[in-house]
């Protein structure tokens, strides 16, 4: 799977884009060219990790619910 | 203008600049930087970032200006009494500063700003806790761009602390060479093959540093610049960097001084004996600052700082620091900070004109040195005369509170073990005549059930040469 994502990046690094030559060098291209190539995985990536926090949230609150009103009891009878 | 200087560690970014005046450091906003300025001060994000522990405070102030045609405002912030580096840092601090650094970000994202630079420089430590010294690294998040800082965060954080996690904890030292971060493709090379089945690491580290390859010799088309960036996927790198940066770890190592207190020749009753001496000596002295020299995990210096007061514990080995750090959160320490220092080599100047980052001398004098257990290793492992040590130690601080190891002792035998004697001056008469040169001998203390001497020194004025 890795090995893919491999082939590709490097696919995509040479073949999607042409670089101005014999430009202004900036050191930061490379690092600005890799965020937009990848902004669009790791966007959704990012998407999908906080829609599965939230439903596991969802699904978490009454026990959570139930956890604080524990301590709660716990603390009272201290 | 009268007392007042710049500060040469602020020279790059143009939105302002450090200076001191009258002792007490301020840095001047220029007209250029002032509407970030201003958002940063009235959409709550100074406040919540100041709140959280993760933005030094300022005031601002009203004094006379060095720069008036370019100054917007003076601010003061709250003065530090030690600035450290990067490279001074172990694997725990750096992994922290890194955590420090993106959490900044996110709470930057929420109030509508970005950080413009990610330098591992711009971070400091009170007690366990990293926060941010420079006011000026925030600008208006700009929707549809990339992270401007993402190349400087890697460079300054996710390398090193993978070097150190997957290949060795002392590539850290890489930044004392690196001033602006470990370049990726050395990084790259460096990294075992294993990093790349990880994925943060296959895409912040080894893709990185082809595409930076890449593009090294060239520069964005305007299609590239045109495709959006939308904040989504600016928060799913930071996410991804955090989830890169928690996922390494320190990978623990049997050291020689981590292991120092379950190895030593010292009985408990000399051991405590010896803390009681260093405690009636600090309560003495009272100082205002002190430098624990060879620390090792800080048993000594923590007496200073269970005084209250601020305490560096100086070690050079990485697992001793660590354990050092590590037990500060469990302690509620709030005035040690234990850094690595290799006193044979201490920190040097480094950077523009060796101005940009001052060595460990320039960042002195400190009010008292602790040199505990110490002096066979300079005097003996490093061949250094009495004198020389002396001269250097007058040269950092006031007042010395320092231990001499006769040549009985077990732990002088122990380095003797594989080398011939060439240390006939290496006696008590001799290491008081030799630091007598520089210092008043206040008291002297026997370490009860060891042969052990403990000394307090002051000092004396005119002497301040190396």
């Amino acid at each position: 799977m890795i090995f893919l994502i491999y082939i590709a990046f490097i696919f995509l690094l040479t073949f999607t884009l042409a670089p101005k030559a014999y430009a202004y060098l900036d050191p930061g291209a490379g690092s600005y060219f890799l965020q937009i190539l990848l902004a669009a995985l790791v966007g959704s990536i990012f998407t999908i990790k906080m829609f599965w926090r939230s439903i596991k949230n969802f699904f978490m609150k009454p026990f959570r619910r139930h956890e604080k009103r524990t301590d709660e009891k716990h603390q009272n009878n201290s | 203008m009268k007392n007042t200087k710049t500060i040469h560690s602020s020279f790059r970014d143009p939105s302002g600049f450090l200076f001191i005046k009258d002792g007490t450091i301020h840095r001047q906003i220029n007209k250029s930087y002032k509407d970030d300025y201003d958002y940063l001060m009235s959409s709550g994000l100074y406040e919540s970032l100041v709140d959280s522990n993760l933005l030094l405070p300022h005031q601002e102030v009203c004094i006379d200006l060095i720069d008036p045609e370019k100054c917007y405002r003076i601010i003061k912030p709250e003065q530090l009494t030690f600035i450290s580096y990067p490279y001074e840092w172990c694997f725990s601090q750096l992994k922290e500063a890194a955590l420090a650094t993106l959490k900044i970000q996110k709470q930057a994202l929420n109030f509508g700003m970005s950080l413009k630079d990610c330098s591992a420089y711009n971070i400091q430590f009170k007690a366990n806790k990293a926060f941010l010294i420079d006011t000026l690294s925030f600008q208006r998040y700009i929707e549809d761009q990339p992270w401007v800082a993402y190349r400087q965060f890697c460079q300054h954080f996710l390398g090193p602390l993978a070097l150190m996690s997957y290949k060795d904890i002392r590539l850290g030292q890489l930044l004392r060479i690196y001033i602006d971060g470990v370049p990726l493709d050395l990084v790259s090379k460096i990294l075992p093959r294993s990093s790349r089945f990880k994925f943060s690491l296959l895409l912040h580290i080894h893709f990185h540093a082809n595409s930076q390859k890449r593009f090294q010799d060239q520069s964005l088309s305007d299609e590239v610049k045109s495709h959006k960036f939308n904040k989504r996927a600016m928060l799913g790198f930071v996410d991804s960097l955090e989830n890169a940066i928690k996922s390494l770890k320190f990978k623990r190592q049997k050291t020689e001084w981590a292991e120092y207190y379950s190895d030593t020749n010292y009985t408990l009753k000399a051991l405590q004996h010896k803390k009681e001496i260093v405690s009636d000596f600090l309560d003495i002295i009272k100082p205002t600052q002190v430098w624990d020299m060879g620390a090792n995990v800080g048993v000594f210096s923590r007496i200073a700082s269970g005084k209250s007061i601020p305490t560096i514990a100086f070690d050079l080995d990485h697992a001793a620091i660590e354990k050092s750090f590590a037990d500060l959160s469990r302690d509620k320490d709030n005035f040690l900070l234990p850094l690595l220092m290799d006193l044979n080599n201490p920190s040097p100047s480094i950077g523009w004109a060796n101005s940009e980052r001052l060595s460990l001398i320039e960042r002195g004098p400190t009010d008292t040195i602790m040199a505990l257990a110490l002096i066979h290793h300079l005097a003996i492992s490093n061949n250094l005369p009495f004198e020389k040590i002396a001269s250097f130690l007058a040269s950092v601080c006031n007042h010395l509170i320092i231990e001499f190891i006769p040549k009985n002792d077990s732990q002088v035998q122990r380095l003797l073990a594989m080398r011939e004697d060439i240390f006939t001056d290496y006696t008590q008469k001799d290491f008081e005549i030799s630091f007598k040169k520089y210092f008043t001998i206040e008291q002297i203390k026997n370490i009860n059930d060891s042969g052990r001497i403990m000394y307090l020194m002051k000092k004396m004025v005119d002497k301040k040469e190396v």
